[in-house]
């Protein structure tokens, strides 16, 4: 398998994470929470 | 290319479409176990990279230590009601362009660039590794313990809530003062 195959998927599942990141800003805020 | 092809998509279905229903789900109890999901799947690419020290720490660390503190921290440190979260249109329109954006940016870049000048370097055993953490840089490793247990020490000390103060005696309620005809 190709480095660079490799480097497309990590790519892809940064990608997905950034999407979470930005569409569920208040899931990250309740899991952070102490309450 | 054949090859590539069916590892991306095996990559897709083991690790990706995890991922997504992760950033999907509406439950967070649900997304945690997606994560779970997808941390096992990468578990299942890296024995198929021939990484099989990597794959198990992978299945012990991830999937049985951080999944696991996160079933606890959102079932048992809180009153579970659901923990509903729904996320608006626009709000999805703008994480799907940001994050399409980033993956074109980066892809391009990993496409361009002209990798053919690494060359792959002789994979360590199991055994190689363990006797590199237990002989070799043993020092190291005990130093990183150490640095972990002042971690979790100082976790504790900073997360205990504070004892409540001593009770003072109550004052006496006006109306048992009178004679409770309250009662």
């Amino acid at each position: 398998m190709t480095l660079r195959a490799l480097l497309l998927v990590a790519t892809a599942l940064f990608s997905i994470g950034i999407y979470g990141l930005l569409t569920r800003r208040h899931a990250v805020a309740l899991l952070l929470s102490s309450r | 290319v054949t090859a590539e092809l069916g590892f991306g998509l095996f990559a897709l279905l083991l690790v990706g479409l995890p991922a997504f229903r992760v950033v999907t789900s509406p439950d967070l109890v649900r997304a945690i176990f997606w994560l779970a999901g997808s941390l096992l799947g990468t578990a299942v690419l890296y024995a198929l990279l021939q990484a099989p020290f990597l794959a198990g720490v992978q299945v012990l660390t991830y999937v049985g230590g951080v999944v696991t503190l996160m079933i606890f921290g959102v079932m048992v440190t809180r009153k579970h009601d659901g923990s509903n979260v729904g996320v608006g249109a626009t709000a999805r329109l703008r994480g799907a362009v940001a994050a399409l954006a980033f993956f074109g940016v980066v892809a391009a870049a990993i496409l361009r660039t002209d990798l053919s000048s690494l060359t792959p370097v002789e994979t360590p055993s199991t055994q190689d590794l363990a006797r590199s953490l237990l002989d070799q840089y043993l020092l190291a490793f005990e130093v990183a313990s150490v640095l972990l247990l002042a971690a979790i020490v100082s976790a504790v000390v900073l997360a205990r809530r504070k004892d409540p103060a001593p009770e003072t005696p109550e004052a006496p309620e006006p109306a048992a003062l009178r004679g409770g005809s309250a009662s």
